[in-house]
């Protein structure tokens, strides 16, 4: 989980803000920002929204219109309560299956924009999707090509590796979920 | 290369299967390939090719001015898609029809031909400026001896001339003298590497004109 400090200055470089002193607090797991005036952002969500919001350069990032930032702001929810927090290998699949079927019609997550729900929903899927055999990843096919688009951005993936995907279809008639 | 008809089911299929797994027609952002594919679809597909229409639809998201603005070269809408498509023959055939238009082109048609021909020359101008240097060719002399001195060796050239591939160009020859009477022929060609295999075409060359020729070996060969 420490990993999230990483991912927070990831998401400070791709946004061209400061990150300033960034700790983690052991007890409660979550990532703390000491910023000027004592009033601490502390959890992923929290200090990457607090990023976004200071940042220039981010856009519409959080979402243009207020029906599309309620949106993001669930996905950043569901980032926290179901990809990090899926205990059991049951959970991650169903987790897949979902994202697979919700993203079956769009190419980012709100659509046809980037948004934070993207970056932070790639950082916390790498290492799953890492480890998911190419079979699964046909399956998951919708999600794949979501996942293969977003992590082509050398600007959010930075020193991270590429997950590898499959060029050509390998598994003809494949049951896609 | 190529979809085909992309106003046709056919096409919108194989646009389909193609952007399965892609987002874009070109890499990971929006481009010139995206714009030029779109406009030819130009109707939003059926929604039982999910896939293509997910693509047209954010595609369509996008304003004219930021169409203008995506990267890349606009190319002949053949030029995208998926490779080895039978259906990019019959956009061949059409283009040579085209040729044969312009050969027997009157007075009035000139304008169009010589529109058409700058266009072309746009489009080759263009697609020789984006890779320069990816082709890479060879420069080979073939040495092929007849099989007997009765052999007729002007025939044998133009046999071997009949020879035709994408990406073998066939240079000039000569005939010298070997011993008693006997000529071999020296003919030189250019080939692409990526397309032809000059093993095949000696093997061709002693295969299909045994009658012919004894052997066929590799005078000169030269990377270009």
């Amino acid at each position: 989980m420490v990993d999230t400090c990483d991912e927070l200055s990831r998401l400070a470089t791709y946004l061209g803000v400061s990150c300033g002193k960034m700790s983690f607090d052991g007890k409660e797991k979550v990532p703390v920002l000491k910023v000027q005036n004592n009033s601490n952002p502390k959890g992923l969500v929290t200090v990457a929204k607090y990023l976004t919001r200071s940042s220039q350069n981010a856009k519409n990032l959080l979402g243009a219109t207020p029906e599309e930032k309620a949106a993001v702001d669930q996905w950043l929810e569901y980032r926290i309560t179901r990809i990090d927090r899926s205990a059991q290998d049951k959970d991650v699949t169903n987790t897949l299956k979902e994202l697979n079927h919700y993203l079956a019609d769009k190419v980012y997550i709100m659509g046809s924009c980037l948004t934070l729900a993207d970056i932070l929903l790639y950082n916390g899927l790498i290492e799953i999707m890492g480890g998911l055999t190419f079979y699964e990843k046909e399956t998951f096919m919708n999600l794949s090509r979501w996942f293969d688009n977003i992590q082509h951005q050398p600007a959010l993936r930075q020193s991270l590796g590429l997950v590898s995907f499959q060029r050509n279809q390998l598994y003809k008639g494949v049951k896609v979920h | 290369m190529g979809f085909g008809d992309l106003k046709s089911r056919a096409g919108q299929q194989a646009l389909d299967a193609f952007v399965t797994d892609k987002s874009y027609i070109e890499g990971y952002q929006p481009s010139q390939a995206d714009v030029v594919v779109f406009n030819a679809v130009s109707k939003a597909p059926n929604a039982d090719l999910p896939h293509a229409l997910r693509w047209f639809n954010h595609i369509k998201s996008y304003s004219d001015a930021e169409k203008k603005g995506f990267g890349g070269q606009k190319k002949d809408v053949g030029q995208y898609g998926p490779s080895g498509d039978a259906k990019a023959k019959c956009d061949d055939d059409d283009e040579e029809d085209d040729d044969i238009d312009l050969f027997g082109s009157d007075s009035e048609e000139e304008e169009d031909a010589k529109a058409l021909k700058e266009k072309r020359l746009a489009e080759y101008a263009a697609k020789k400026a984006k890779k320069p240097a990816v082709i890479a060719k060879s420069s080979i002399v073939l040495d092929i001896k007849p099989l007997d001195d009765e052999t007729d060796m002007a025939d044998v050239e133009k046999k071997v001339r009949t020879i035709v591939k994408d990406g073998l160009l066939w240079g000039t020859s000569k005939l010298i003298p070997v011993a008693f009477g006997i000529k071999k022929l020296q003919i030189s060609m250019v080939v692409e590497d990526a397309k032809v295999s000059v093993d095949d075409i000696t093997e061709k060359i002693e295969t299909d004109f045994e009658d012919f020729v004894q052997s066929v070996d590799i005078h000169l060969f030269q990377k270009i």
